[in-house]
């Protein structure tokens, strides 16, 4: 029996309004929540919709995933699970994973009992991420590894982080990495959260002291860890981006959205303000521009008209659009958006991370320029040196 | 019917044919002729480009036109970026929209069948007055209606044989279709930006015009007017700044300055990706418009003017940092940055502003949700 779109949206109207609770104000994200409704979604045949049936998905189209998203717009959705887990982790183990990999931490992760996390910025640096200084040595019976990993999205809740690695200094900086999934909870591995300047806690660091890893630990090959990392970064791209074909529970092209500027014009009663009228359209504007851009993009991957490199653009005119928001809502907030403790004080305050985090939107332009219009690459000091001999700092 | 392979095959073979037409007679060489001669409609040229099928694609087969895959407007989409992307002079914009008028459901039966088959054919043009720049009162005369006022900067107005116009009798409004040949009119040519892209005012003195519709017909038919057209200019707008950019991205790696192509400077790769994302995002734009006036959806006014506002704006943007980055040639006559840069102005200008359109997208949003 083969199930058209609007069968398939009826049918999710109907489970959601018997299964889930309606949205209510978003506080402080409960992880423990998020797991019991992603399990609830699990068992109702609505979780993992991209994935393939054999790892506890659904082998349904984008468009039925963005189907579901807008029936589920009003409900309780375990919005947070989508990053890393299911738009960047698990559709990167689907690229790259071992069959047992696979079929160990896939359904797992679509049913909820298993988040991951990403463990690939160091303190030492994050837009050269093949320049990574934490080790991995073989062992009689698997790895050890010892490093520092930094700007992990929540770490401090997830059960698995997949670890980028040096396994080999004597070649060139992208032939020595390994990808390694590693269980968080164990000997060795200290994880301390970030406090950010607006009082969030998103992020966490990472300290690993002989920790150890066995043989099966190791994603893709031994040394073939920027293969992997390189699909990481795409999935990144396009769930940063708000194109990733994975995300569950938000509108597609659009990321969790706190208060809109159009509640902020009306509550502050300058709905009739020409000005105010036109600094809300063109954020609007450029929220519309998103989405288009965002499903265009998504579409000519899939039909091969364009490079996965492509999803920088997606990367970077989020950040510009998202900018756009802060800006127009501060300005339209006045004194109150400063003096009322309001949220619009407290996004202005990390407006900047929206052009940093999953990539700087400099490695963004950079990529565009190179991989998509074909431009002449930056010139690098480490091209072809073996990572030993490259400089990592002023005295070394 | 056609397979659905088979109807994209057949739009690909009419895009191909287009596009080898408009490199071989409507080329940036003949442009600048008829720019020097001052001609801002060549005729015999355009029944021949009528021949082609850039008149019939909105209009239904029972009137002699039709799509090529049942998606008309995404059809003369495509069809329009390309004829943005070579700078193509003629009224196939406001042309075609008038005729997504005159075979609208609401339209007085009759008219169509007056009109359509020359209108295709290029044997008569006609155009469209934007009603904010247009005054016109009707009352009924022995012949049809007899209308008194003004319509100012008239597309094609000069050229026209026929102008759609929005009139108020002193009962209701009527959409009627003016004769400039007839006695009354008077065209007097103005200046454009764009001389293949001619404007006019027009000044009624009891002149004759036939009705299309009247009363609450009136509006449906505007608005998918306004909508067809605002969707054929970001079209050609941006077919025109996606080829700009082209030009001035060749330039890169041709151009070397201290011995190494200008696509190797970081601060202009940067430059050439905010760029290529502009681009990129003012075509979705413009296509998600078209996809959405296609289907009738809900939000296409809405979606309309977001393109309108966003592809009018970053157009300019895009075609000022290219002449930028393209040097001193950039701003010469002999280039052909400006045959593009003007027409994205007049498209800018015309049909509603960017801060117009705006206008009307913040008050869709706060009266939605003020009604929801």
């Amino acid at each position: 029996m083969s199930e058209n779109l609007e069968q398939f949206r009826l049918r999710a109207r109907e489970w959601l309004a018997a299964n889930l609770p309606k949205a209510s104000t978003e506080g402080e994200f409960d992880w423990d929540r998020g797991r019991q409704l992603q399990r609830q979604l699990y068992e109702g045949g609505f979780a993992g919709l991209c994935y393939p049936r054999e790892y506890g998905g659904q082998g349904l189209t984008p468009q039925h995933q963005r189907v579901f998203n807008e029936e589920a717009l009003d409900y309780e959705m375990p919005v947070r699970l989508n990053f890393p887990t299911l738009t960047i982790c698990g559709p990167t183990l689907l690229d790259t994973g071992s069959e047992e990999q696979k079929k160990e931490f896939l359904p797992a992760a679509i049913a909820g009992e298993l988040l991951f996390c990403q463990f690939l910025s160091e303190p030492s640096g994050g837009s050269d991420l093949a320049g990574v200084l934490t080790r991995a040595e073989r062992t009689a019976d698997g790895w050890l590894l010892n490093g520092a990993k930094t700007w992990s999205s929540s770490a401090d809740t997830a059960d698995w982080a997949m670890v980028l690695a040096r396994t080999d200094w004597d070649v060139p900086k992208h032939q020595g990495l390994t990808m390694f999934l590693m269980r968080i909870r164990q000997p060795g591995v200290q994880v301390n959260p970030i406090q950010m300047l607006n009082g969030s806690h998103e992020f966490c660091e990472e300290f690993f002291d002989d920790v150890r890893l066995p043989s099966s630990a190791v994603l893709g090959e031994v040394n073939g860890g920027w293969a992997v990392a390189t699909r990481l970064l795409y999935h990144e791209r396009a769930a940063v981006g708000g194109a990733s074909p994975f995300v569950s529970g938000v509108r597609q092209g659009q990321m969790t959205r706190d208060g809109t500027l159009t509640d902020l014009v009306r509550e502050s009663g300058q709905a009739d303000s020409e000005r105010a009228r036109d600094l809300l359209a063109r954020s609007e504007v450029l929220h519309l521009v998103h989405s288009a851009l965002a499903e265009d993009l998504t579409q000519r991957l899939v039909d091969g008209e364009l490079p996965d490199a492509a999803m920088s653009y997606i990367r970077l005119f989020h950040a510009e659009a998202q900018q756009a928001e802060i800006d127009c809502g501060l300005e339209l907030a006045g004194p109150a958006g400063v003096t009322d403790s309001g949220s619009w004080a407290l996004r202005y305050l990390g407006r900047q991370g929206l052009s940093l985090g999953g990539g700087s939107t400099e490695m963004a332009r950079n990529v565009i320029a190179e991989r998509v219009l074909g431009m002449p690459r930056e010139a690098s000091a480490d091209k072809g040196v073996p990572f030993r001999q490259v400089r990592q700092g002023p005295t070394s | 019917m056609a397979s659905a392979t088979a109807r994209s095959t057949e739009l690909r073979m009419f895009l191909d044919t287009t596009r080898k037409f408009a490199e071989a007679q409507a080329s940036t060489t003949q442009l600048r002729t008829w720019w020097r001669e001052g001609q801002g409609l060549d005729r015999p040229w355009w029944r021949q480009v009528t021949e082609l099928g850039w008149t019939s694609l909105l209009v239904p087969e029972e009137h002699g036109g039709g799509s090529l895959t049942g998606e008309a407007l995404l059809d003369l989409f495509a069809l329009t970026e390309i004829l943005g992307e070579l700078a193509v002079p003629g009224p196939t914009n406001v042309l075609n929209s008038v005729l997504a008028a005159l075979v609208h459901p609401k339209a007085q039966p009759g008219v169509d069948v007056r009109w359509l088959s020359e209108l295709m054919a290029g044997e008569r043009v006609a155009t469209w007055a934007h009603p904010p720049a247009t005054s016109l009162s009707a009352q009924p005369g022995r012949d049809g209606l007899l209308l008194n006022g003004t319509a100012l900067a008239v597309e094609f107005g000069a050229h026209a044989d026929l102008v759609l116009v929005r009139a108020a009798t002193q009962e209701r409004p009527v959409l009627v279709l003016i004769d400039t040949h007839a006695p009354g009119v008077t065209v007097r040519p103005t200046q454009s930006i764009d001389p293949a892209r001619p404007f006019a005012d027009l000044a009624v003195n009891d002149g004759r015009g036939t009705l299309v519709a009247q009363g609450p017909d009136v509006e449906p038919i505007v608005a998918r007017l306004q909508q067809v057209l605002n969707v054929l200019q970001v079209a050609e707008t941006v077919g025109g700044s996606g080829r700009v950019l082209d030009l001035a991205t060749q330039w890169a790696f041709e151009r070397y300055s201290f011995g190494r192509p200008l696509a190797s400077y970081q601060a202009l790769k940067h430059r050439y990706a905010d760029l290529a994302t502009h681009q990129h995002a003012a075509r979705a734009i413009a296509l998600r418009a078209a996809r959405a006036v296609q289907d009738t959806e809900a939000d296409a006014a809405l979606l309309v003017s977001a393109a309108k506002s966003y592809v009018g704006e970053v157009s300019l943007e895009i075609m000022q940092d290219c002449a930028q980055l393209l040097g001193g040639l950039s701003q010469t006559m002999e280039h052909d940055l400006h045959l593009y840069l003007r027409r994205a102005m007049l498209a800018r200008q015309t049909y509603g502003t960017p801060y117009e359109h705006r206008q009307v997208v913040a008050s869709l949003l706060l009266d939605r949700e003020a009604a929801a």
